[in-house]
């Protein structure tokens, strides 16, 4: 490393480069933050502050509230299979299918890429889909939610060309010392995309995390809902109950409170953001670790 | 072992394309699916005649009913809910709720009525474009005929029962709501301090909104309040329009034929009246972007005195405002709507909010149909109005001096959750059932609420089904809105108003009023 003399010039610009950075992050986090802030305050502070960080009065009522009945925790605990079964599904299709298209000995490959490019490009929509997987007999089970969609046609793609990059001595030098094809894929292929399998489970799993809309259509018993669509109800209350003449029940629903609504979106998020700095350091590894000289 | 696997994989995905062929063969021809849910019970049909209005029918096996509803809370009953087994028991059935967020109830219900797999009964909305079109091609029983053999379903509105057909035809059973819903709720203590009474004309609401903003109704020696909040949702406008003289929606142009609201004179007259309120800063500034979740806090805080929307708006504010500082009269005082230059007049609701639909696939033969409908008419019945409205005397509420007064409060989640929601199925087509306790508010409210249907102008398209809507309805709404809000914060003037109404008409707007006038003829 060499250790160069700075100018004026670039350490302004560095200086500069630091301050927008930082107001870039500021802007996106302080609404988050405000977020947290507000799930902590009682409901008569956020009627009266517009904005803080600080809540004046502590309290965890409204943690209290959702989490005093199972509701909440069940839903997270739906959510949290689904994305687990669901994100291991993705990999293990995704994964197996890319290094069979990545096999340029496989017959037929320019066929089913053709047909993989056509899903990308033209879908049959909501109502097909939903009649597929009521055929199927999978209406109200969690292989709906898990399956449809099981292999992302451009995660597909961007698995198999990295895998069509691995040098070709490296699977030769399996075979010769006689490992069968799916060693070669277990043994050597795979621990050397670990930031490839990092980066496109992280993806999964967050598209798992986040969905709603499928487990809206298919899942009908409530007691299988998962976290997102029980937070999108609590917020969605409030917005419905002022100004749907037609719709609201004047006795019967009371919007819930502003805190209520911050903490499960608190709940919501949280989780993830937890698992995101554990997988960070695969996204910076080197891509292949050199095991062929020359 | 490649060639395998390649073999192995085209034979599935040939297997998968001719299952997608076989689907949408089978969805085309008029996706009557293999319920494989065991739908209604044996057609043993000696209660035949479908007047049986207390589940006396020992004889026959409980009806197994599958019932969609929207869902207004995370928190569900299941079927141990005491709520639930006494509805079953009452009612002789085996009852499958099948809940659904409310957010998202038209994604699903759309969804449901094209799968063509749907429950027994579920709420519709009867606006939408996939209800209208399911009951013309005959996906729901068609109710009308059957309604005189009940007690409780006999008595239903007819002007409510015409504005929820389909071409005259009633293919589901509405769910009542107050017909004359809106109200004007006052800061009470700010109109006593500007020595000021309901406002009983236009003139005096405005005289009180201009007081409100200049003579500090809240004693604070501040230059701090404004008149009335408004915010995104544009509610407001459209009760207040009415105020003038405006027609709701539509209006007959003295010839016999209708005319839309925004193409009478009225509707300017009431344009300039609320252009004077935001120029003035009578209104705040920045209602065309303010989110509706918070409407109330204005009021709550001080900073404004008047909501115009439904009366029982006065209730929650009340209610914000206790929670901040509790004390024993109420906050706020709630008034029907100020006369104008063409009388007292005010916007009424549709009378229902979405309608209870039969569906042909899960009630297979008219005896079926008898003994859901016998289903629907008991649910008017004043036991259960009590029992899916407030829950189980003893247990979720008791009766003090003939008024209901619950046991549970918002807290006490394990009780509440036994009742949530099931209210959504109820018509309110029956016999009146007691009342919460009428603090000075409810009671204000609740008399509001009876007065204002003398004065409720009702829409005379309401009941129309019209094409051209259905394709362009919202673009053209959105064409007056949003010069609506335009000309109100001056963006622009009268002629760009007529501009805009010039542009409703060629986008289609004169199609819709001639679509509109020809349906209206054709009503005998």
């Amino acid at each position: 490393m060499v250790s160069k003399h700075r100018t004026v010039g670039e350490r302004l610009f560095d200086g500069f480069n630091y301050i927008a950075l930082a107001a870039f992050a500021l802007v996106a986090a302080l609404p988050f933050v405000y977020m947290i802030a507000g799930s902590f305050a009682t409901e008569a502070e956020l009627t009266e502050r517009d904005f803080f960080l600080i809540p004046r009065d502590w309290s965890i009522a409204a943690y209290q509230y959702i989490f005093s009945s199972d509701t909440i925790f069940r839903s997270i605990g739906v959510s949290v299979f689904i994305t687990v079964a669901g994100t291991l599904t993705n990999l293990a299709f995704t994964l197996t299918m890319a290094y069979s298209l990545s096999r340029k000995d496989l017959m037929g490959r320019r066929l089913f890429m053709n047909m993989i490019i056509f899903s990308m490009l033209f879908s049959g929509g909501m109502i097909p889909g939903y009649l597929v997987v009521k055929e199927l007999g999978l209406i109200d089970s969690y292989a709906a939610v898990i399956l449809p969609g099981a292999i992302s046609a451009f995660n597909l793609i961007i698995i198999r060309n990295f895998f069509q990059q691995l040098p070709p001595g490296l699977e030769e030098s399996a075979r010769i010392d006689g490992c069968t094809e799916l060693g070669v894929l277990w043994r050597i292929v795979l621990p050397l995309s670990k930031p490839v399998i990092a980066t496109f489970g992280l993806f999964y799993a967050v598209g798992h995390w986040n969905n709603f809309f499928s487990a809206l259509l298919y899942l009908n018993d409530h007691k299988k809902w998962p976290l997102q669509v029980m937070l999108r109800e609590i917020v969605m209350l409030s917005q419905l109950a002022v100004g749907d003449l037609s719709n609201m029940d004047p006795n019967f629903v009371t919007p819930p409170d502003q805190a209520v609504k911050m903490a499960v979106i608190v709940v919501g998020t949280v989780p993830i953001l937890c698992v995101y700095p554990f997988l960070q350091k695969h996204f910076a590894k080197g891509v292949l670790l050199g095991s062929i000289k020359g | 072992m490649t060639k395998d696997r390649v073999w192995k994989l085209s034979g599935k995905l040939l297997l998968a394309a001719v299952m997608m062929m076989s689907v949408l063969l089978a969805a085309c021809s008029g996706g009557n699916a293999n319920g494989d849910k065991p739908a209604a019970s044996k057609p043993q049909s000696t209660a035949d005649s479908g007047g049986a209005d207390d589940g006396n029918a020992e004889t026959l096996p409980p009806l197994k009913l599958d019932i969609m509803v929207p869902a207004f809370n995370t928190e569900l009953p299941d079927r141990s809910s005491p709520v639930i087994q006494a509805l079953e028991q009452y009612t002789n059935t085996e009852i499958h709720m099948q809940f659904v967020p409310n957010s998202s109830y038209g994604d699903k219900m759309n969804i449901t009525l094209a799968s063509g797999r749907l429950p027994h009964i579920m709420v519709v909305d009867r606006n939408s474009a996939s209800y209208i079109n399911a009951a013309r091609t005959g996906a729901f029983w068609e109710l009308g005929p059957y309604l005189k053999d009940y007690p409780n379903l006999s008595q239903a509105n007819p002007i409510i029962l015409n504005n929820s057909s389909v071409d005259g035809k009633t293919f589901g059973i509405y769910r009542g709501r107050t017909l004359g819903r809106m109200g004007v709720t006052i800061n009470r203590e700010w109109m006593a301090n500007v020595g000021m009474s309901e406002p009983k004309t236009i003139d005096e609401f405005y005289a009180l909104l201009k007081a409100f903003k200049e003579n500090d109704p809240d004693r604070n020696n501040k230059d701090d309040t404004y008149g009335m909040v408004v915010s995104k949702y544009a509610g407001p406008w459209d009760i207040m329009q009415i105020w003038f003289g405006v027609p709701n929606k539509w209006g007959e142009d003295g010839s016999g034929k209708l005319i839309p609201a925004h193409m009478t004179p009225e509707y300017k007259e009431a344009l300039k009246f609320f252009k004077k309120l935001y120029d003035e800063g009578l209104v705040n500034e920045d209602f065309a972007v303010m989110d509706p979740a918070v409407w109330l806090d204005p009021i709550v805080n001080g900073q404004a005195g008047v909501m115009v929307d439904v009366a029982d708006a006065a209730r929650r504010i009340d209610n914000k405002m206790q929670e901040k500082e509790a004390r024993d009269t109420p906050y706020v005082d709630v008034f029907q709507a100020p006369v104008g230059p063409k009388g007292h007049r005010d916007m009424p609701t549709s009378g229902y909010a979405n309608v209870l639909a039969v569906s042909k696939s899960a009630v297979k033969t008219e005896d079926d149909l008898k003994r859901v409908l016998t289903f629907l008419d008991q649910l008017g019945d004043v036991e259960m109005q009590m029992l899916l409205g407030y829950g189980i005397e003893g247990r979720h509420y008791e009766m003090v001096d003939g008024y209901i007064k619950p046991l549970t409060t918002p807290e006490d989640k394990a009780l509440v959750k036994e009742m949530e929601s099931l209210n959504q199925m109820l018509t309110f087509i029956g016999p009146a059932t007691p009342t919460l306790e009428m603090t000075e508010i409810n009671a204000k409210i609740a008399e509001v609420q009876l007065a204002n249907e003398e004065i409720v102008v009702s829409n005379p398209a309401e009941p129309l089904i019209s094409e051209v809507y259905a394709q362009m309805g919202q673009q053209l709404d959105n064409i007056i809105a949003d010069a609506r809000i335009q000309y109100i914060v001056g963006q622009i003037d009268d002629k760009g108003l007529d501009d805009a109404i010039a542009l409703w008409r060629s986008s289609g707007g004169d199609k819709y009023i001639d679509e509109i006038n020809t349906l209206y003829a054709a009503i005998p």
